[in-house]
């Protein structure tokens, strides 16, 4: 039982490894693994393949593999937090805010907000202020459910005034609003990835840092509160880390969906433990797995037809999940 | 030793007037009363999770609103009711969730842990579950690894909330046995019930709830007749 963990300490990082090769090969213009290699060893800014590894190729892995760990690890917060299965890392309405935002630029008109970077600015504003109002609220409000169902509220009525904003708004920025909800990790460029490994990293560091409440919570607010868990600042504490994780990706990539939601049940499901040191290993690195997988079938369908993330992760990852859950709890 | 003297306790008004009551380690109470009448807000009140609404708790000579949540968790361990098991949580892991107050935030464990959670699973006989999920075990399994827990939680106090709630005979009387047993080892314990046949069986020292909202003491279990009388 533990020693098939520490199988797969070995086992899914070197898998996790050749998917990332994999993903970093594919794609519209052949690249040879010599070519990947000089690329970082010898660059050679007028080499076209070269240029096309380090500015396109690289970051999107790294930003499958970040993405997909950071969303699995806040949906495996939230559903502890709430210890509900259905919980997601979007459920205090993290995403709603940036759309909200992403919306209000767009319907502006003013080409700055068009723009990526523009788009990103508005997200990662949307989404900072938003985790900002789900925690004062965490503040105050002692009920656990209270504040899930406010962050549903606040979710809903955000995403009201945001599809009145799209009504009123023209055909092309409605457009530029809806390619960005469908979730993207070709737009992050190689300067902006840091941004996301220094959240994840952060995030990661504080999560560790709160694993023995965590732990604790897992039987219950009352128990881990007679086990000496401050539950408020343990509170506080994983919606701070939930919004960090999430709210970055989701600046960058727009709303991903499913991952965080599938990848926790699953990592639950395939490691058979409720130790979230053990969780936190899990659902980084099946995150990372499932979004490379997701990716490279968009990859792979490029040619042909341009499929964005948020169909595939549900397109591919519905039926597996619903294949595994039968398998083992039937 | 946890003392309560002169006072009242509820939420707004006052649900249980308390004159002098004291446990200490190596005694066993049980905790008799009408429902509705405050034997959970009693509880609650000694886990500090409710402020009583006059008079002070002491535990072990410190009031109790001294005592922060880590501290108090090293003094009192709580067994509530209701706890159906997690998924994917082994017998073995809940019983070292009993660790947590010892551990550091990252929730290692260490040897020390490990030993003290197989000592405790041996006290409360039931060392073949330790690799049983939680999910899986009888409903009489689970108040045993309970027990375990609070005894790696090696707290000198544990309180209970109706502990044979649901189990069948044998499985109450295994339950009241333990608990004797481990007030003998030293445990100061008091648990709530509905058990008179089985309180007044093995004569353990009563603490009544009366109709009249009082606490009534008894360091012999009285004939059941008289404590339904008073408390129903």
């Amino acid at each position: 039982m533990s020693s098939a963990y520490k199988r797969s300490l070995i086992l899914l990082p070197i898998t996790l490894g050749l998917l990332a090769f994999t993903h970093v090969l594919s794609g519209k213009f052949d690249i040879t693994f010599s070519e990947l290699v000089s690329s970082f060893t010898r660059f050679d800014p007028n080499d076209l393949n070269h240029v096309i590894i380090q500015e396109f190729r690289v970051p999107r892995t790294l930003t499958a593999i970040l993405a997909g760990a950071s969303l699995s690890l806040a949906g495996m917060l939230m559903q502890t937090l709430f210890q509900n299965p259905l919980a997601g890392p979007y459920i205090l309405g993290i995403n709603s805010g940036a759309a909200f935002t992403v919306a209000l630029g767009t319907l502006t008109g003013i080409s700055f907000f068009q723009s990526d970077a523009g788009l990103l600015g508005s997200a990662l504003i949307g989404a900072f202020i938003f985790g900002l109002i789900i925690l004062t609220f965490s503040f105050f409000l002692r009920n656990i459910v209270s504040l899930l169902l406010i962050g549903i509220m606040i979710g809903s009525f955000t995403s009201a005034i945001t599809s009145i904003l799209l009504s009123i708004s023209t055909p092309e920025n409605m457009k530029i609003f809806t390619l960005w909800g469908l979730g993207s990790l070709q737009k992050v460029e190689s300067g902006q990835i840091v941004f996301i490994f220094i959240s994840f990293v952060i995030g990661v560091l504080l999560l560790l840092t709160q694993l023995k409440g965590i732990n604790a919570l897992v039987l219950g607010e009352n128990a881990a509160s007679s086990l000496g868990i401050n539950l408020r600042s343990l509170r506080i504490a994983m919606i701070s880390i939930t919004a960090l994780l999430a709210g970055m990706v989701t600046a960058f990539c727009g709303p991903i969906s499913f991952v965080g939601l599938a990848i926790p049940n699953l990592s639950r499901i395939i490691f058979k433990t409720a130790n979230h040191r053990k969780l936190t290993y899990a659902n980084t690195i099946l995150g990372a797995h499932f979004l490379l997988i997701a990716d490279l079938i968009t990859i792979w369908f490029e040619p042909i037809i341009l499929i964005p993330i948020n169909a595939i992760t549900a397109l591919i990852g519905a039926p597996f999940i619903m294949l595994i859950i039968i398998k083992k709890l039937k | 030793m946890i003392e309560l003297k002169n006072i009242s306790i509820g939420y707004t008004s006052t649900l249980i007037e308390v004159n002098e009551m004291i446990l200490r380690q190596g005694e066993i109470k049980a905790l008799i009363g009408a429902n509705g009448m405050g034997k959970t807000t009693f509880l609650k009140t000694l886990m500090n999770q409710i402020p009583p609404i006059s008079g002070t708790v002491t535990i072990d000579d410190i009031s109790l609103h001294k005592l922060d949540r880590a501290k108090l968790s090293s003094l009192v361990s709580f067994i509530g009711h209701g706890f159906k098991g997690v998924d994917g949580l082994s017998v073995l892991d809940y019983i070292l969730l009993g660790r947590t107050p010892y551990l550091d935030r990252f929730g290692s464990i260490s040897y020390v842990d490990k030993e003290v959670a197989f000592e405790a699973l041996k006290s409360a006989g039931i060392k073949s579950l330790s690799g049983l999920n939680t999910s899986e075990l009888s409903d009489g399994q689970l108040q045993l690894a309970s027990i375990a827990r609070a005894l790696a939680q090696e707290t000198p106090y544990i309180i209970m909330d109706e502990p044979t709630t649901f189990l069948d005979y044998r499985n109450r009387e295994i339950i009241f046995n333990l608990l004797i047993d481990l007030s003998h080892k030293g445990k100061g314990i008091l648990f709530s019930t509905h058990e008179l046949d089985m309180v007044s069986k093995h004569q353990i020292p009563v603490a009544a709830i009366s109709n009249e909202n009082k606490m009534i003491l008894f360091d012999h279990c009285p004939k059941m007749e008289k404590l339904i009388e008073i408390c129903f």
